[in-house]
């Protein structure tokens, strides 16, 4: 465990002494902030639509968690399938650039814990950008009266899916050497998995539904909704279990190949 | 060599992989996939057995090779991996359990709902027809239903895209719910919980209940579909709740079946011969259930027959004026109704108008003791009852008379009898009355009117099975965000500028500090 939490450290250390950390946090905040601002400016153009049009019945179905938080977390969500691989493509790859890799693997560390070591760090960064992200709800918060459990299970989802990308970031960054394959193929698988549910409804009943199960979007909405499922959580929880297992394999086969 | 027989093999992995994806996908439907597939599958084992065979030697030594071990152990490793998972996941997709954050539930079914649905015993489709295959208010609920229960499948279906499907199940308009339970179906046209769930308890009942309806008066035909005037689509929706029809020639029975749930004597059009209306009678007071449709200036000996129980019918027509563009004010026997009676549990959540065309007036006569009668709808205040048939029908001329009776005019009438009080051996009777006999013909059932509803509800009541729950629609708690324009600005410099500017100007020193 003080060897994973060692590496963890380490590689979380070595994210923020690079431009890129900083070029993705930056970005990430803009335009989190800029799509909050404008859902929460339109949900008030809304509001004084309705009052001026006295139309009870939509003024009653204006709730801040299905205009303003919901739409804001799934364009974060697509933000976070481009920016996760940017983020994850150096664990592996730069080391093997830069030749440490063998350090590393020559050190009396085990795989598993150079692998738990680097999910950690990345994830930990990742944490610590959906957490400025937090200023969103609160905001809400002070000034409004939004559901909380709706909230926290939306945040919830976020971060789980954020997680989900990091593991399937490690692998894809465990394959190759080059950063940008690493980061191009992660975005590429993350992509395959938002949208792969698309040809669910006319794929017939069993497939529809594997497809279904399969996709991100359709965990990730329900955790948005409100609506924690043991489901969901152990599609995320298996998703983040595979991917690191394969990395683990992968890295491992470097020891023999 | 050695190099380039690495390639083959790899590009026939390639070549195999993506014909098994196109295998999956397709399932070699059209010609054009099998050719596909067939051309990427016999060229990807082409390019292995290549590589394989640039030397049975170096075969040998590949297999003998550790790394060719630890590669196998790795990928037959992976794979189990993969279909442990794939197994646990299973089971936790059918073993779950579901929390609903939101404040007002709106996530979940209620408790009866739930109970319902956990009792099934076959499978139970729900299938939505929706505009573009897509409505996420329907969609959720139906889902709420799926995970309820695992006997429950739920579909959602464009019926613009999948046309022929719409017209075997008979739909006709968008978000309409279809429920097949075994052999029985159902339809809901106002998806909500409460409509779904009432129409899962109806089709699940195993014990159906029959309708009697009464022939030989030159009664509209319960097999015509094709004339406007016939009354195949009321037998229709009646199989559709789980009712069986039956017909009944009264001339030939002593007395109604037993297995009469409900007696329905509906748009008779010659008189009742003399030993026909005590069987009627007879039955009622054996706690029966009576259903008319009874048009004007037919049938007349009923007048006699009601109005013990209350109910008055009136030898009258029902005018209602109409404007007509061109022509002004016209005379109009096909009088909507919008005035429902409030509390009744037939007209209660009835929220579209309804047609009576031809009708005569119905009303429920005040002070019969034992008989509880209640005027289920009402015409326009525009309307009046007209007593001058010749006038009207030879003449064309119907104009309101002190004699008349003005409008609103009531035209339906649903009674309950205590059959103590009349001097029975105790129990209780109903008897539903309707003013016009075309109120049930296919073409007013079909048309954009209520009617189809009215009548169900009707007869549900007259079963004695009217809405068996009633459940509260809910919504998402509607919360709102206020500042003033100050803070607004403060939010939007905190949001939009400060946050981002901090992080880059963090960058721009780390930056700094390494150059």
């Amino acid at each position: 465990m003080r060897n994973i939490l060692a590496i963890a450290a380490k590689d979380l250390r070595s994210q923020f002494v690079s431009p890129i950390a900083y070029v993705v946090l930056t970005g990430f905040l803009l335009l989190g902030g800029w799509f909050f601002f404008n859902l929460l400016a339109r949900f008030n153009v809304l509001l004084n639509l309705y009052l001026s049009f006295r139309n009870p019945e939509a003024m009653q179905r204006l709730n801040l968690n299905d205009f303003v938080i919901a739409p804001l977390l799934h364009n974060l969500s697509v933000i976070l399938v481009i920016l996760v691989p940017v983020i994850t493509m150096r664990s592996f790859a730069e080391e093997k650039r830069s030749g440490t890799y063998e350090l590393l693997m020559t050190s009396p560390l085990s795989v598993t814990e150079i692998v738990l070591g680097k999910f950690f760090g990345a994830f930990a960064f990742v944490f610590f950008m959906l957490l400025l992200t937090g200023i969103y709800p609160l905001i809400l918060v002070l000034y409004g009266n939004p559901e909380i459990g709706v909230l926290l299970s939306g945040f919830l989802g976020l971060l789980l899916l954020a997680t989900a990308f990091v593991a399937v970031g490690l692998l894809t960054s465990s394959f190759t050497e080059n950063q940008i394959i690493a980061a191009v193929s992660c975005l590429v698988a993350l992509l395959l998995l938002y949208v792969i549910s698309w040809p669910a409804d006319t794929a017939g009943e069993t497939m529809g539904a594997v497809l279904k199960y399969v996709s991100l979007t359709e965990h990730f909405s329900e955790l948005v909704k409100g609506v924690i499922d043991t489901r969901d959580l152990a599609y995320f929880g298996s998703v983040i279990v595979l991917a690191l297992f394969l990395t683990q394999r992968s890295v491992e086969s470097l020891r023999w190949r | 060599m050695r190099r380039s027989s690495g390639l083959f093999g790899l590009i026939g992995v390639i070549l195999l992989l993506f014909a098994g994806v196109a295998l999956v996908l397709t399932r070699g439907e059209t010609i054009f996939d099998v050719i596909y597939i067939a051309v990427h599958g016999v060229f990807g084992v082409l390019l292995l057995i290549a590589y394989f065979s640039t030397g049975i030697d170096s075969l040998r030594t590949f297999l003998g090779e550790r790394s060719t071990r630890y590669g196998t152990n790795t990928v037959v490793a992976s794979l189990l991996f993969i279909a442990i998972l794939g197994v646990l996941n299973f089971l936790a997709y059918r073993h779950h359990h579901r929390f609903d954050l939101t404040s007002e539930k709106v996530f979940s079914l209620s408790p009866q709902s739930v109970q319902l649905l956990q009792g099934l015993t076959q499978d139970l489709r729900l299938e939505a027809f929706v505009e573009g295959g897509a409505n996420p208010e329907i969609e959720d609920l139906l889902r709420n239903y799926r995970a309820a229960s695992d006997r429950v499948t739920v579909r959602m279906i464009d019926p613009d895209r999948e046309p022929e499907l719409a017209e075997r199940y008979g739909i006709k308009a968008y978000n309409t719910v279809r429920l097949q339970y075994g052999e029985a179906s159902n339809q809901v046209t106002q998806p909500t919980e409460e409509n779904l769930t009432n129409a899962i308890i109806k089709i699940t009942r195993t014990t159906s209940r029959t309708v009697c309806v009464v022939e030989g008066h030159g009664e509209p035909d319960l097999n015509d579909r094709e004339s406007p005037r016939g009354y195949a689509l009321f037998k229709q929706a009646l199989e559709n709740e789980t009712y069986q029809v039956k017909p009944l020639l009264l001339a030939t029975v002593d007395q109604i079946p037993a297995d009469c749930s409900i007696v329905a004597v509906a748009g008779p059009t010659r008189p009742f011969l003399a030993q026909e209306l005590p069987l009627l009678d007879a039955y009622l007071k054996g706690g029966g259930r009576l259903l008319f449709l009874l048009p004007p200036r037919k049938a007349e000996e009923f007048v006699a027959f009601l109005k013990p129980y209350g109910i008055a019918l009136g030898e009258d027509v029902v005018v209602d004026q109409v404007v007509r563009l061109f022509q002004g004010p016209a005379l109009g026997l096909t009088p909507l109704v919008e005035t429902y009676d409030a509390t009744h549990e037939i007209t209660r959540a009835l929220k579209g108008r309804t047609i009576f065309p031809m009708t005569r007036s119905v009303s429920a006569a005040e002070g019969t003791a034992g008989v509880k009668a209640t005027e289920l709808a009402k015409t326009s205040p525009s309307s009046w009852a007209e007593t001058d048939l010749v006038g009207l029908f030879e003449n064309q001329q119907a104009t309101l008379d002190p004699a008349d009776r003005k409008g609103p005019v009531p035209v339906a009438v649903a009674a309950e009898l205590d059959l103590k009080q009349l001097g029975g051996s105790g129990g209780e009777a109903r008897i539903a009355v309707f003013g016009s006999s075309d109120f049930a013909s296919n073409q007013n059932l079909e048309g954009t009117f209520y009617n189809q509803d009215l009548l169900l509800n009707t007869v549900g009541w007259l079963a004695g099975q009217s809405d068996l729950v009633s459940i509260r629609p809910r919504a998402m708690r509607a919360s709102r965000v206020s500042f003033t324009e100050r803070e607004g600005t403060a939010i939007f410099y905190l949001s939009v500028l400060v946050l981002p500017e901090l992080l880059l100007l963090a960058g721009l020193l780390v930056w700094w500090r390494r150059e």
